[in-house]
Protein backbone atom coordinates (compact mmCIF):
# COMPACT_ATOMS: atom_id res chain seq x y z
CA UNK A 1 0.00 0.00 0.00
CA UNK A 2 2.80 2.54 0.66
CA UNK A 3 4.03 1.93 -2.91
CA UNK A 4 0.27 2.94 -4.39
CA UNK A 5 0.90 6.09 -2.02
CA UNK A 6 4.36 6.68 -3.49
CA UNK A 7 2.74 6.59 -7.39
CA UNK A 8 -0.37 8.68 -6.16
CA UNK A 9 2.06 11.66 -4.74
CA UNK A 10 3.73 11.62 -7.60
CA UNK A 11 0.76 11.58 -9.52
CA UNK A 12 -0.45 14.85 -7.71
CA UNK A 13 -2.40 13.97 -4.71
CA UNK A 14 -1.96 16.28 -1.45
CA UNK A 15 -1.49 13.28 1.13
CA UNK A 16 -2.93 10.80 2.71
CA UNK A 17 -6.91 10.76 4.44
CA UNK A 18 -7.96 7.69 6.67
CA UNK A 19 -11.89 7.50 7.47
CA UNK A 20 -11.54 5.39 10.44
CA UNK A 21 -14.63 5.88 12.21
CA UNK A 22 -16.01 3.25 8.72
CA UNK A 23 -15.24 0.25 7.67
CA UNK A 24 -12.82 -1.12 6.41
CA UNK A 25 -10.53 1.71 7.46
CA UNK A 26 -11.81 0.92 10.88
CA UNK A 27 -9.59 -2.64 10.84
CA UNK A 28 -6.84 -0.43 10.22
CA UNK A 29 -3.71 -0.27 13.14
CA UNK A 30 -1.56 2.70 13.77
CA UNK A 31 1.29 1.23 12.46
CA UNK A 32 -0.11 0.55 9.26
CA UNK A 33 -1.35 4.34 9.02
CA UNK A 34 2.29 5.41 9.79
CA UNK A 35 3.86 3.62 7.31
CA UNK A 36 1.32 5.03 5.03
CA UNK A 37 2.17 8.59 6.10
CA UNK A 38 5.30 8.50 5.92
CA UNK A 39 4.99 7.31 2.44
CA UNK A 40 3.50 10.77 1.96
CA UNK A 41 5.25 12.55 4.07
CA UNK A 42 8.23 11.78 1.72
CA UNK A 43 6.43 13.47 -1.22
CA UNK A 44 6.08 16.12 0.85
CA UNK A 45 2.12 15.22 1.51
CA UNK A 46 -0.33 15.59 4.88
CA UNK A 47 -1.78 13.01 7.01
CA UNK A 48 -5.65 13.92 7.41
CA UNK A 49 -7.89 11.97 9.41
CA UNK A 50 -11.44 11.31 10.16
CA UNK A 51 -10.69 10.17 13.45
CA UNK A 52 -12.10 6.70 15.14
CA UNK A 53 -13.85 8.00 17.24
CA UNK A 54 -15.26 11.57 18.05
CA UNK A 55 -17.38 10.81 21.10
CA UNK A 56 -16.11 9.39 24.36
CA UNK A 57 -13.29 7.96 23.37
CA UNK A 58 -12.12 10.64 21.49
CA UNK A 59 -8.81 11.33 23.53
CA UNK A 60 -7.57 8.55 22.24
CA UNK A 61 -8.28 9.18 18.58
CA UNK A 62 -6.60 12.29 19.40
CA UNK A 63 -3.44 10.49 20.60
CA UNK A 64 -3.15 8.51 17.87
CA UNK A 65 -3.12 11.72 15.03
CA UNK A 66 -0.53 12.84 17.31
CA UNK A 67 1.46 9.55 17.14
CA UNK A 68 0.82 9.50 13.55
CA UNK A 69 2.18 12.97 13.43
CA UNK A 70 5.16 12.72 15.59
CA UNK A 71 6.60 9.34 13.81
CA UNK A 72 5.80 9.85 10.41
CA UNK A 73 6.92 13.05 11.13
CA UNK A 74 4.05 14.84 9.05
CA UNK A 75 1.87 17.72 9.06
CA UNK A 76 -1.57 16.24 10.69
CA UNK A 77 -5.06 17.48 10.51
CA UNK A 78 -7.89 16.40 12.15
CA UNK A 79 -10.88 16.40 9.60
CA UNK A 80 -14.43 17.55 10.60
CA UNK A 81 -13.21 17.89 13.85
CA UNK A 82 -16.73 17.19 16.36
CA UNK A 83 -17.34 16.73 19.51
CA UNK A 84 -20.83 13.80 19.28
CA UNK A 85 -23.51 13.12 21.54
CA UNK A 86 -25.91 15.10 22.25
CA UNK A 87 -26.00 14.75 25.68
CA UNK A 88 -23.07 15.84 26.62
CA UNK A 89 -21.87 19.03 25.82
CA UNK A 90 -19.11 22.00 26.03
CA UNK A 91 -16.60 19.55 25.54
CA UNK A 92 -15.00 21.45 22.82
CA UNK A 93 -12.93 23.92 24.85
CA UNK A 94 -11.32 20.82 26.70
CA UNK A 95 -10.22 19.10 23.21
CA UNK A 96 -9.04 22.75 21.92
CA UNK A 97 -6.85 23.08 24.26
CA UNK A 98 -5.39 19.29 23.94
CA UNK A 99 -4.60 20.47 19.86
CA UNK A 100 -2.82 23.43 21.37
CA UNK A 101 -0.86 21.48 23.54
CA UNK A 102 0.15 19.35 21.07
CA UNK A 103 1.13 22.14 18.84
CA UNK A 104 2.93 23.75 21.64
CA UNK A 105 5.04 20.59 21.56
CA UNK A 106 6.36 20.88 18.52
CA UNK A 107 3.67 18.69 16.12
CA UNK A 108 2.39 20.45 13.28
CA UNK A 109 -1.52 19.43 14.24
CA UNK A 110 -4.71 21.52 13.08
CA UNK A 111 -7.87 20.76 13.02
CA UNK A 112 -11.07 21.84 10.57
CA UNK A 113 -15.18 21.74 10.72
CA UNK A 114 -18.00 22.33 9.80
CA UNK A 115 -20.43 25.04 11.19
CA UNK A 116 -23.72 22.80 11.89
CA UNK A 117 -24.82 20.37 14.82
CA UNK A 118 -25.73 17.61 12.60
CA UNK A 119 -23.22 15.16 10.54
CA UNK A 120 -24.60 13.91 7.05
CA UNK A 121 -23.77 10.00 6.75
CA UNK A 122 -25.23 7.22 5.45
CA UNK A 123 -27.82 4.94 7.73
CA UNK A 124 -25.67 1.79 8.27
CA UNK A 125 -23.41 3.88 9.85
CA UNK A 126 -25.60 3.28 12.80
CA UNK A 127 -24.48 -0.59 12.70
CA UNK A 128 -20.76 -1.59 14.52
CA UNK A 129 -18.23 -1.93 12.12
CA UNK A 130 -17.14 -5.05 12.61
CA UNK A 131 -20.93 -6.46 10.91
CA UNK A 132 -19.42 -5.14 7.46
CA UNK A 133 -16.48 -7.35 7.65
CA UNK A 134 -16.08 -9.51 4.98
CA UNK A 135 -18.36 -6.67 2.41
CA UNK A 136 -21.64 -5.22 2.19
CA UNK A 137 -23.42 -8.69 1.58
CA UNK A 138 -21.71 -10.26 4.51
CA UNK A 139 -23.37 -7.19 6.27
CA UNK A 140 -26.50 -8.39 4.66
CA UNK A 141 -25.70 -11.71 5.43
CA UNK A 142 -25.69 -10.81 9.53
CA UNK A 143 -28.73 -8.97 9.18
CA UNK A 144 -30.96 -11.87 8.33
CA UNK A 145 -29.63 -13.80 11.47
CA UNK A 146 -31.43 -13.75 13.86
CA UNK A 147 -28.54 -14.60 16.77
CA UNK A 148 -26.64 -12.14 14.76
CA UNK A 149 -29.15 -9.60 14.30
CA UNK A 150 -30.32 -9.59 18.55
CA UNK A 151 -26.14 -9.22 19.04
CA UNK A 152 -26.07 -6.08 16.88
CA UNK A 153 -29.21 -4.83 18.20
CA UNK A 154 -27.36 -4.91 21.84
CA UNK A 155 -24.76 -3.07 20.38
CA UNK A 156 -26.46 -0.59 19.19
CA UNK A 157 -28.23 0.13 22.50
CA UNK A 158 -25.03 -0.21 24.45
CA UNK A 159 -22.03 1.11 22.51
CA UNK A 160 -18.69 0.50 23.51
CA UNK A 161 -17.36 2.78 20.89
CA UNK A 162 -18.66 5.57 19.81
CA UNK A 163 -22.96 5.21 18.34
CA UNK A 164 -23.99 7.69 15.69
CA UNK A 165 -27.28 6.32 16.55
CA UNK A 166 -26.93 6.81 20.47
CA UNK A 167 -25.18 10.12 20.06
CA UNK A 168 -28.03 11.21 18.17
CA UNK A 169 -30.29 10.16 20.91
CA UNK A 170 -31.92 7.60 19.58
CA UNK A 171 -34.27 7.27 16.10
CA UNK A 172 -35.62 11.08 16.69
CA UNK A 173 -32.41 12.26 15.85
CA UNK A 174 -31.71 10.54 12.94
CA UNK A 175 -33.26 11.68 9.71
CA UNK A 176 -33.28 9.61 6.52
CA UNK A 177 -32.98 12.13 3.90
CA UNK A 178 -32.54 10.09 0.91
CA UNK A 179 -33.26 6.45 -0.05
CA UNK A 180 -31.45 4.27 -2.94
CA UNK A 181 -35.03 2.08 -4.01
CA UNK A 182 -37.99 3.98 -5.31
CA UNK A 183 -40.19 2.05 -2.89
CA UNK A 184 -38.80 3.15 0.15
CA UNK A 185 -39.03 7.33 -0.50
CA UNK B 1 -39.70 7.44 3.87
CA UNK B 2 -36.95 11.02 3.10
CA UNK B 3 -37.43 13.57 5.47
CA UNK B 4 -38.98 11.46 8.37
CA UNK B 5 -36.72 10.09 11.52
CA UNK B 6 -36.28 6.96 11.92
CA UNK B 7 -38.13 7.04 14.77
CA UNK B 8 -41.27 8.11 12.56
CA UNK B 9 -40.68 5.96 10.29
CA UNK B 10 -40.78 3.11 13.53
CA UNK B 11 -44.20 4.07 14.86
CA UNK B 12 -45.60 4.19 11.69
CA UNK B 13 -45.14 0.91 11.61
CA UNK B 14 -45.47 -0.13 14.77
CA UNK B 15 -41.91 -1.48 15.22
CA UNK B 16 -38.81 -0.71 17.68
CA UNK B 17 -36.35 1.76 16.35
CA UNK B 18 -33.24 -0.05 15.93
CA UNK B 19 -35.20 -3.07 13.98
CA UNK B 20 -36.76 -0.23 11.63
CA UNK B 21 -33.09 0.80 10.95
CA UNK B 22 -32.46 -2.79 10.31
CA UNK B 23 -35.29 -3.23 8.33
CA UNK B 24 -34.22 -0.21 5.81
CA UNK B 25 -31.00 -1.31 5.34
CA UNK B 26 -31.98 -4.40 3.99
CA UNK B 27 -34.60 -3.12 2.15
CA UNK B 28 -32.30 -0.93 0.14
CA UNK B 29 -31.07 -4.45 -1.03
CA UNK B 30 -26.99 -3.33 -1.06
CA UNK B 31 -27.57 0.30 -1.63
CA UNK B 32 -27.15 2.87 1.33
CA UNK B 33 -29.35 5.15 2.78
CA UNK B 34 -28.43 8.74 3.25
CA UNK B 35 -28.98 9.87 6.64
CA UNK B 36 -28.30 13.12 8.68
CA UNK B 37 -27.35 12.90 12.62
CA UNK B 38 -28.33 15.02 14.97
CA UNK B 39 -25.04 14.54 17.30
CA UNK B 40 -23.39 17.57 18.15
CA UNK B 41 -24.40 20.81 20.37
CA UNK B 42 -24.39 24.71 19.57
CA UNK B 43 -21.30 25.47 22.17
CA UNK B 44 -18.88 22.85 20.69
CA UNK B 45 -20.02 23.81 17.09
CA UNK B 46 -19.03 27.59 18.13
CA UNK B 47 -15.89 27.01 19.94
CA UNK B 48 -14.82 25.33 17.29
CA UNK B 49 -15.71 27.73 14.59
CA UNK B 50 -13.82 30.54 16.79
CA UNK B 51 -10.93 28.65 17.28
CA UNK B 52 -7.66 30.30 15.81
CA UNK B 53 -4.18 28.84 15.18
CA UNK B 54 -1.95 31.95 15.76
CA UNK B 55 -0.59 35.41 14.62
CA UNK B 56 -2.98 38.25 13.61
CA UNK B 57 -5.87 35.94 13.42
CA UNK B 58 -5.65 35.48 17.45
CA UNK B 59 -6.98 39.68 18.09
CA UNK B 60 -10.81 37.65 16.94
CA UNK B 61 -10.49 35.31 20.30
CA UNK B 62 -9.95 38.26 22.00
CA UNK B 63 -13.05 40.29 20.84
CA UNK B 64 -15.14 37.66 23.59
CA UNK B 65 -17.81 35.10 22.12
CA UNK B 66 -21.24 36.59 22.34
CA UNK B 67 -23.83 33.94 21.85
CA UNK B 68 -25.78 34.75 18.68
CA UNK B 69 -29.27 34.28 19.13
CA UNK B 70 -29.60 33.42 15.18
CA UNK B 71 -29.00 30.27 13.64
CA UNK B 72 -30.12 29.66 10.67
CA UNK B 73 -28.22 26.74 9.06
CA UNK B 74 -30.74 23.75 8.33
CA UNK B 75 -29.58 20.29 8.13
CA UNK B 76 -29.35 19.33 4.41
CA UNK B 77 -28.05 16.33 2.71
CA UNK B 78 -26.72 18.71 0.38
CA UNK B 79 -24.32 20.54 2.60
CA UNK B 80 -21.91 17.84 1.90
CA UNK B 81 -21.46 18.41 -1.43
CA UNK B 82 -22.43 22.45 -2.37
CA UNK B 83 -19.11 25.07 -2.20
CA UNK B 84 -18.40 25.83 0.99
CA UNK B 85 -20.08 29.16 2.12
CA UNK B 86 -18.35 30.95 4.84
CA UNK B 87 -21.62 33.34 6.08
CA UNK B 88 -22.91 30.15 8.35
CA UNK B 89 -19.55 31.07 10.44
CA UNK B 90 -19.99 34.51 11.28
CA UNK B 91 -23.94 34.04 11.78
CA UNK B 92 -23.31 31.65 14.88
CA UNK B 93 -20.41 33.24 15.95
CA UNK B 94 -20.60 37.32 16.68
CA UNK B 95 -16.67 36.98 16.96
CA UNK B 96 -15.80 35.47 13.51
CA UNK B 97 -15.70 38.88 11.29
CA UNK B 98 -16.81 37.93 7.34
CA UNK B 99 -13.20 38.62 5.84
CA UNK B 100 -11.32 36.22 8.65
CA UNK B 101 -15.00 33.31 7.45
CA UNK B 102 -13.60 33.43 4.30
CA UNK B 103 -9.60 33.11 5.12
CA UNK B 104 -10.47 30.33 6.81
CA UNK B 105 -12.38 28.37 4.21
CA UNK B 106 -10.22 29.33 1.57
CA UNK B 107 -6.33 30.56 1.77
CA UNK B 108 -5.91 28.90 5.33
CA UNK B 109 -7.42 25.62 4.13
CA UNK B 110 -5.34 25.79 0.63
CA UNK B 111 -2.25 26.67 2.69
CA UNK B 112 -2.75 23.73 4.82
CA UNK B 113 -2.28 21.35 1.54
CA UNK B 114 0.63 23.64 0.03
CA UNK B 115 -1.38 25.46 -2.71
CA UNK B 116 0.10 28.92 -2.61
CA UNK B 117 -2.06 30.49 -4.85
CA UNK B 118 -5.99 29.55 -3.98
CA UNK B 119 -8.42 31.18 -1.89
CA UNK B 120 -8.25 35.08 -0.30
Amino acid sequence: MTAIVDTLMEQGALGVWTALEYAPASYSKTEELIALARAAERHGGIYASHMRDEGQHIDEALNEVFRIAKEAQIPAEVSHLKLSDVAAGDRCPRVLAKIDSARAAGLDVTADQYPYIRAATSLDASIPTWAESGGWDSLLIRLRDPATRARLHREIVNPQTESFFVAAGGGTGVLITGTFQDSLR
Amino acid sequence: MQGKTVAQIAAMHHRDTVETVFDIVLAEGGHRTDAVYAIMNEPDVQAGNEAVVDGREHRFRRRGARRSARHTVRASPRLRIVPADPRPLCTRSEAVPLEFAVRKMTSLAAQRVNLSDRGS
